[in-house]
Order: structure tokens, then C-alpha cells, then sequence
């Protein structure tokens, strides 16, 4: 438009965008149906199942992860579960994962045995969603629920045994009844819920009686330390008595054969010497007679008595050649 | 122009169908049952889910859960037989069976609380003085669960109510009893602990006595065996000997003196006394003796 003089400017509204000047109302419908049906997509994770109801009534057939749609509010709506294993705690509850960290929780984990003594028992429940309808419409609280069983399940296992059987041997069987109780529980229940394992954590005598309990432990490594010193002693005995004995067997076996072959070189030398001699007796004996004396007298004081005298008589000392 | 009257119609219309829906339909979720009552009073109960409708403004809707609760009542005390205290910590599964018989005897959530301990403590109470106390933890458990649960479940349907499980979470002795339990279970593990020592050191004591004699007996056999065996030597000796020197036993008598007088006379320290006819001065007297 040119500026002409005598034309006035009048000032126009603001533009509307075309399309929606085009669409009117109808558009706006139209943007609210947009929302409306977009409301009905969701997602379902792995490990995850969804629920649908439609005008409250559950589909029988719960939907896998994946992105889906159902019809929006009123008709349908969606419940999106967690079918992966659940744990709970009983009697402690975990209050740090880095570091390790719980707090006991003794009026849970202290429990009456079938000797009417106390111990205390903490353990895990693993748990999984098995059916999700059941699980979403049956019980009201499912983890009130399994919580409360679980307690009650594990109590009658304890309940139903002595205190050294739990403390000892049973954990094993403790833990496979318990399971095999709460599970029973919550088929009985209708609850959809699959128990995977109930895992003891610590089993111990209650503090105040740790002490004597402990006890009872050393008194036992006792008794079996003093065996085994006693043991030693005999594995230590025995050998060297029986090394005494073999030495004097031996001793004896030693004395034996040394005195038979000293009788034997004695009984040889006798004999040789007797053959010789016997050849010419008398020769042979006044030989070795005179050698022997030949030998002893100049070591000797020798003296000549006359018997027939007696009493001290003139005599001649004859001294060998000690040269006196 | 018109298209704003349009659009504006559009609106009143949509908000005017989302109130007739919320003021007419009612849906009944799979885990609820509702009744519906006009003025107040129950006219229609409905319990099996799905869509339903209703006058507005006159009717109302009020909703129930359909599902199993879990009512954990807390602790109480329960007398055994042998008249010892337990203390009871239990749980009960219920559910709103007969709606109308619910509402028309039950007003309020206290007063369900209320009607649910009654009965369910009352029965609690008499079956566990049925029994001693170790009967209850162990043996009579699973009975006494059972029959509590079917006295409480018969009592419940006067309300509208099932019970179906009444089950003994915790049953712990009073805490002024655990302090004589603890007692107990030290002196009894105090005895234990002596009993194995009195063992280990019996067990000890025979083991080591029996060593001890075991080692008596090894060394006097021994000892009986060796001089069995010089025995033997000096015997066989004795024979060769006599086998030999009985050949010429006054030789022998005669060389074995020599070698005596050999060993025996030192020099220096021997006197010999001879008498003047000796053969060793035989020839002392003259050439020929």
C-alpha cells in the first residue's frame, strides 16, 4: 500500500497462524485426541512385566519388556511390575553396602529351640514374582505378607529343634525346610509368589551366653589336647623302650658269640699246645716250667728255709738282678 | 467468529462427557468390591469387576478391598498349660467374604481392628492353655495353628468375614524370663565344658598308663631274653672248654698256673720261700743234683 495523504493507517491485529485459524476448534480436538492416545504408550524393562485392566478387569495375559499401547483412561490402565529377585532381611537390616555395614534386630532374630533355649538367627529371603495377576490381585500387601511367613516358617524350623542341632549340623536342613515351609505358605495363599531360597546368615547363642558357649568349644579342643599330648608321649615311649631292648638283645647276642669264640681260640691253643707237649711230655714240661720261673725270679726276694730247723735259720737271700 | 463458538462448544462439550462419566460410571477393579447406596442404604454389591453405572447424585459408591489382607495384631500374652507366659506375636490372613453382612455389622476400620483382635486373640488364648509351653514352640504347632484358625474363621462369618490363617509369628518367653533361660543355658554349657576336660584328662591318664606298663613289659622281656641268650653263651663255652681241657686236665691245670703265676707275681712285691731240697736249686748243689 502507498502512503497516501489521505488515507489513515489503522493498525492491523496481530497474524494468526494460518493453519490453525484453518483448523478452528476442530484443531483443537484434534491436538487433545493427539494427548489423549499418546497417553496410552508405555515401556516395560527388562525383568519387568505390565498388567493391563480394562474397565478394572484384568487381561488374562501379562505383556513382556518392549515398548506398548493400551487404550487410554477410561478404558485400560497398565500396572508395571518387577518379576526379578527380591531379598528381604530378617532380624538385621543392611544400612550401608559400601562399607559393609547392618544393625542387629534381636527381637527378630532371638528364637525359642525345642529345649527351650534361645539363639539368635538372622537370615535372607529370596524372592520373584512367579504369577503377576495373582501377585497384583490376590493379596492386599504381598511383602507384608511374605515377611510375616517367612518369620513364622522359620521359627517353627528352630522351634522344632535343640540348640546344638541348629548350631552345628542343621543349618543345611534348617534352610531347605524353612524354604519348603514358606513356600507351601504361599501357594496356601494364592499369592503368586515364587520363593527361590531362604539363606541363614549368622547362627549364634545369644550374647549373653556367647561366653559359655565358647566355652564349651575350648573345653572340647581341650580334652582332645590332652589326648594328643598323652599320645605323644606314648608314640615316644614305646620306640625308645623297644630300641632298649633290641640294644640289649644285642648286647647279650654280642656276649654270647665273643664267649664262645674266646672258648673256642682258647680250646684250639690249649689243644695245639697239648700236641706238641704230648710228643715229648717230660722235656716239654720241664721247659715251660723253667721259662715261666726263669721269667718271675728276677722280680722276686727269694728265701731258702730249712724245714727241718724251722723258726728263723741262716739263709741266703738270693736277689734276682734288681742288683741289690 | 463462529469458529470460536465452535471451538468453545467443542470444550463445554468434552468437560460436560468427562463429568456425566465420573458422576455415572463406576469401575470395579479386579482387587476391589463396591457397593453402591442410595441415601446411605446398600442397594447394589457389586463384586466382580468391570464397568458399571450408577444414578448420579442420588447413588453413592463405596469401595472395599476385595483382596487377602494381612492383619498383624501385635503381641500378647498367652498362658500355657503348665502355667508358664508366653508371649505371642501373630498374624491373620482375613478377607471381606459377604460384603452386606460386613457393612451392616461392621461401621468402621477400628472397629474391624476391634472385632478381628476379639476373636482371634480369644482363640489364641484358650488353644495355647491347651498345651504345655515346649509344645507349642515344637510339637502341637501346626494343630494348634490349625484349630485357632477354624475357631476364629467359624466366628468370623457372623461379620462377613473369612479368616484363613491365623499363624504364630513369634512366641518368645517374657523378657523377664530369657535372664533365667541364659542363666540355664551358661550353667549347662559350664557343666559341658567340664565334663569334656574330666574326659580329656581320664582319657589321658589311661593312655599314658598303659604306655607305662606297656614299656615294663618290653623291657623285662628283653632283659629275660638276654640273659637267656649269655646263658647260652656260657654254656657253650663251658663245652668247648671241657671238650678240650678234659683231654689232659692235669696239663691243663699245670700251664694255666704258670700263666697265674705269669699275671699274678709283680715284681718287687713277692717273697718266694724255698726249702733247700727244691727242684729250682737242684742243680745248685751240684752238676747232677
Amino acid at each position: 500500500m502507498t502512503d497516501h495523504p489521505n488515507v489513515i493507517n489503522i493498525p492491523r491485529p496481530p497474524k494468526v497462524p494460518g493453519f490453525i485459524k484453518g483448523l478452528g476448534g476442530w484443531g483443537l480436538v484434534v491436538v487433545l485426541l493427539g494427548i489423549w492416545l499418546i497417553s496410552g504408550a508405555y515401556q516395560v524393562e527388562a525383568g519387568e512385566v505390565a498388567v493391563v485392566r480394562r474397565f478394572g478387569r484384568a487381561l488374562e495375559q501379562p505383556i513382556g519388556p518392549g515398548l506398548h499401547w493400551h487404550v487410554p483412561w477410561p478404558v485400560e490402565r497398565v500396572d508395571i511390575i518387577n518379576i526379578t529377585v527380591q531379598r528381604i532381611e530378617v532380624g538385621f537390616r543392611t544400612i550401608n553396602t559400601e562399607p559393609l555395614d547392618y544393625v542387629d534386630m534381636p527381637e527378630e532374630s532371638l528364637m525359642l529351640t525345642k529345649d527351650e533355649n534361645i539363639v539368635s538367627n538372622t537370615f535372607t529371603v529370596q524372592y520373584r514374582v512367579g504369577d503377576p495377576i495373582k501377585f497384583l490381585f490376590n493379596i492386599e500387601d504381598p511383602e507384608g505378607t511374605i515377611r510375616a511367613a517367612a518369620e513364622s516358617a522359620m521359627r517353627a524350623t528352630v522351634g522344632s529343634r535343640t540348640i546344638d542341632d541348629i548350631l552345628t549340623t542343621g543349618k543345611s536342613e534348617i534352610q531347605l525346610e524353612t524354604t519348603r515351609l514358606l513356600q507351601d505358605l504361599m501357594y496356601k495363599y494364592d499369592s503368586g509368589i515364587l520363593v527361590d531360597n531362604v539363606l541363614l546368615q549368622d547362627v549364634n547363642p545369644p550374647d549373653e551366653v556367647v561366653d559359655a558357649f565358647k566355652e564349651v568349644a575350648s573345653a572340647r579342643e581341650e580334652k582332645q589336647r590332652l589326648i594328643n599330648e598323652a599320645q605323644s608321649y606314648q608314640n615316644d615311649v614305646i620306640p625308645k623302650a623297644r630300641g632298649e631292648a633290641q640294644k640289649q638283645l644285642r648286647e647279650a647276642e654280642a656276649f654270647r658269640a665273643e664267649r664262645v669264640e674266646r672258648a673256642e681260640g682258647d680250646a684250639q691253643r690249649f689243644k695245639a699246645i697239648l700236641a706238641e707237649y704230648r710228643k715229648a711230655p717230660a722235656i716239654n714240661r720241664t721247659r715251660m716250667y723253667l721259662e715261666v720261673m726263669e721269667q718271675l725270679l728276677p722280680g722276686m726276694e727269694v728265701y731258702v728255709v730249712d724245714a727241718e730247723t724251722g723258726g728263723i735259720v741262716p739263709y741266703l737271700p738270693l736277689k734276682g738282678g734288681s742288683g741289690q | 467468529m463462529r469458529k470460536l463458538i465452535s471451538f468453545a462448544g467443542g470444550l463445554i462439550l468434552l468437560l460436560a462427557l468427562i463429568l456425566v462419566w465420573n458422576l455415572s460410571a463406576v469401575v470395579v477393579h479386579q482387587h476391589e468390591q463396591v457397593v453402591i447406596t442410595e441415601f446411605g442404604a446398600p442397594v447394589r454389591f457389586l463384586t466382580q469387576p468391570g464397568l458399571y453405572f450408577k444414578t448420579p447424585f442420588i447413588q453413592d459408591v463405596r469401595t472395599f478391598e476385595k483382596r487377602v489382607i494381612i492383619y498383624d495384631s501385635g503381641q500378647t500374652d498367652a498362658i500355657t498349660r503348665d502355667k508358664k507366659t508366653l508371649v505371642v506375636d501373630n498374624y491373620a490372613l482375613y478377607r471381606i467374604k459377604d460384603l452386606e453382612t460386613f457393612i451392616s455389622k461392621v461401621r468402621s476400620e477400628s472397629e474391624r481392628r476391634k472385632v478381628l483382635d476379639d476373636i482371634i486373640y480369644s482363640a489364641l488364648r484358650v488353644e495355647v492353655a491347651r498345651h504345655d509351653l515346649i509344645d507349642v514352640v515344637d510339637k502341637d504347632r501346626e494343630t494348634l495353628t490349625r484349630v485357632v484358625t477354624e475357631t476364629a474363621n467359624t466366628q468370623a462369618q457372623a461379620y462377613g468375614l473369612e479368616i484363613m490363617d491365623v499363624r504364630i509369628k513369634r512366641a518368645e518367653l517374657p523378657t523377664e524370663n530369657q535372664a533365667s533361660v541364659y542363666e540355664r543355658m551358661r550353667s549347662e554349657r559350664k557343666r559341658q565344658a567340664t565334663q569334656y576336660r574330666s574326659e580329656g584328662e581320664e582319657e589321658a591318664a589311661k593312655i599314658r598308663a598303659e604306655t607305662d606298663k606297656q614299656r615294663s613289659i618290653i623291657l623285662a622281656e628283653a632283659y629275660n631274653q638276654a640273659q637267656q641268650i649269655r646263658g647260652e653263651g656260657e654254656a657253650e663255652a663251658t663245652r668247648i672248654y671241657t671238650e678240650a681241657l678234659s683231654q689232659d686236665p692235669e696239663f691243663y691245670a699245670f700251664i694255666r698256673t704258670m700263666e697265674a703265676y705269669q699275671k699274678s707275681f709283680q715284681p718287687g712285691h713277692t717273697k718266694l720261700i724255698l726249702t733247700p731240697d727244691s727242684e729250682l736249686l737242684k742243680y745248685l748243689r751240684g752238676p747232677n743234683g
